[in-house]
């Protein structure tokens, strides 16, 4: 299992889309810092704004935002070329006939994209603040500013990784049962905006969103939020958001692993 | 040890309502080169793709060195080394890396040396380096040998395994078939080609829309069926011919016989036939080409 996970990380790392997926997490991580500092010279106040974004732990919001808008992306991207590039090159028989279980073998998938997703989210984030902290320190500028409490800083993650694992297993089981990454990606990315627009009252319970803000407001405020209350009538402890992302998430997973273990692949 | 390498018995197999293969069976024996032949949709590749576990049989059994390939299919990936009839690898990883990457993922541990060791056999060392997307057919199906050897399997399954390759490609990948079987493994190899059959396999099966038409040993279906002569007068050899006891003689076009000799001696008809005054300018022995069997097999 070992090896195989190292191989099969070892495989995608060369992969053409996590390649690219990576390189431009990276390249925008890279950027943001030093397009804030150029757009705003000669203005004072959007300077000062820029610098207090930058310094810590602005830079860590300002690092959560970006993985906002671009973690589903990249998640969807991964999760759904790390089978459907089996499908495109037609290499799925020769890993079929070596590896004969079909779950080892989409274990090892799930748990390589995983890591992959984290992998470029985590390195993301930090070259965004590093190179935050790098222009504070270039002009000067103190490289923190009010620092909370820890739960501040790292529950609003739960609300990413959340959204991104909803994203790639979405991703992925499409690409399963369509044998097309790019359907898949589609479908995965196009995940989280369809199901905030049928966000309602009667939805709510089933919708992932609405269970990670409820436990994110409840870590942070250790209440019931009020929008979600009043708004979607919305009144699940914490516990049990869990536990329906989680048997959520399962359901998905075990769809993805159905349609592979009855999938006929031929060369 | 068991009787039979690869044993399929009354193996059936449907897609929908067309039935693919139809209760076929046969056994090839450990250590022998079995050639399957038919024309294209005879259900040569379903039976490769069961054969290596890819597909399940509708009906009937399938069994590699006495594991079921639908029952057991962990334990017979392990010995099966397959070449699938269009070999696809990582086009951006180099064949060295395509190999390892296809080690890494083996049932056994492959050593680093196996791959290096293997590339040297198929003769990919030089190329081992350069990205597969600038593979030739021929290097590709190379690689695909040394993928389907990496963990040393004692069953080979060779879908067309010179498809795509130049005349001195086939003729060095032919002797590489034949000096594997001659380590012990056993191979089963579909192909097209009827001369590359008859020079390499020791059994026959031969398919034709789906159903077993012969399952010979190659060289018992090309054993000498009789004498071609080149006589003059052709009708004085004849009449000499037919009078001896259990000699059959025909005209063929020209000044050509045909004779069914039985038991008889060739220098014994030559020594009636010039006894009797007849020219004697050839003799021959005959046997009919594996592609005359074929095309009676099949059509």
């Amino acid at each position: 299992m070992i090896r195989q996970l190292h191989r099969g990380w070892a495989r995608g790392r060369v992969r053409p889309v996590e390649k690219f997926a990576g390189a431009s997490e990276l390249l925008i991580g890279l950027m943001i810092p030093l397009i804030m500092l150029a757009r705003t010279a000669g203005n004072q106040i959007l300077r000062t704004s820029a610098l207090t974004s930058l310094a810590f732990p602005g830079s860590l919001a300002g690092g959560r935002a970006m993985m906002t808008i671009l973690g589903p992306l990249f998640a969807a991207a991964i999760a759904s070329n790390i089978v459907g590039a089996e499908y495109q090159y037609g290499t799925w028989p020769w890993l079929l006939v070596r590896t004969s279980s079909r779950t080892r073998l989409l274990t090892v998938k799930v748990l390589v994209a995983a890591a992959r997703i984290l992998a470029i989210a985590v390195a993301g984030i930090a070259l965004y603040m590093t190179m935050g902290a790098l222009v504070l320190a270039f002009v000067g500028a103190p490289l923190t500013k009010d620092i909370p409490a820890a739960r501040f800083l790292l529950v609003p993650f739960i609300d990413i990784a959340g959204n991104m694992a909803f994203v790639a297993a979405v991703a992925m089981t499409v690409t399963l049962a369509s044998r097309s990454s790019v359907f898949g990606m589609l479908a995965g990315v196009m995940f989280v905006p369809v199901l905030a627009a049928i966000r309602f009252k009667e939805t709510a319970a089933w919708i992932p969103m609405v269970h990670l803000q409820n436990i994110e407001e409840k870590l942070l405020f250790h209440k019931a939020s009020p929008f979600l209350a009043t708004a979607l009538d919305f009144h699940m402890s914490g516990r049990a958001s869990a536990a329906v992302l989680g048997a959520e998430l399962l359901v998905l997973l075990a769809a993805a692993y159905m349609i592979f273990k009855r999938q006929e692949i031929v060369y | 040890m068991h009787a039979a390498a690869i044993s399929v018995q009354d193996f059936t197999r449907r897609f929908g309502r067309t039935v693919a293969v139809d209760r076929l069976s046969f056994d090839v024996a450990p250590g022998a080169i079995c050639g399957v032949v038919g024309p294209n949709g005879a259900g040569k590749s379903t039976t490769f793709r069961t054969v290596c576990g890819l597909l399940r049989p509708t009906s009937g059994s399938v069994t590699v060195l006495g594991r079921d390939v639908a029952g057991d299919p962990e334990t017979v990936a392990a010995c099966v080394g397959l070449l699938p009839e269009t070999p696809h690898f990582y086009p951006y990883m180099t064949g060295e890396a395509n190999l390892r990457a296809l080690a890494g993922m083996s049932p056994r541990p492959v050593s680093p040396a196996r791959c290096v060791e293997l590339l040297d056999l198929v003769k990919l060392t030089k190329a081992s380096g350069k990205k597969v997307s600038t593979y030739s057919a021929g290097m590709k199906q190379r690689l695909a040998l040394a993928a389907a050897l990496l963990t040393n399997p004692p069953v080979l399954l060779l879908d067309e395994p010179t498809a795509g390759l130049d005349p001195t490609g086939a003729l060095e990948l032919r002797a590489l078939i034949k000096s594997l079987a001659a380590e012990g493994r056993t191979i089963l190899m579909a192909t097209q080609a009827l001369d590359e059959a008859e020079r390499t396999c020791s059994q026959l099966i031969v398919l034709s829309r789906g159903q077993l038409r012969a399952n010979v040993q190659v060289a018992d279906l090309l054993a000498p069926s009789g004498l071609r002569m080149k006589v003059h007068p052709a009708a004085d050899a004849i009449r000499i011919l037919n009078g001896l006891p259990g000699v059959q003689a025909t005209s063929l076009p020209g000044d050509e016989i045909a004779v069914d000799a039985g038991t008889t001696p060739p220098a014994s008809l030559v020594r009636a036939l010039v006894l009797g005054g007849v020219d004697v300018s050839e003799v021959a022995m005959h046997r009919d080409s594996l592609e005359h069997h074929f095309l009676q097999l099949t059509s």
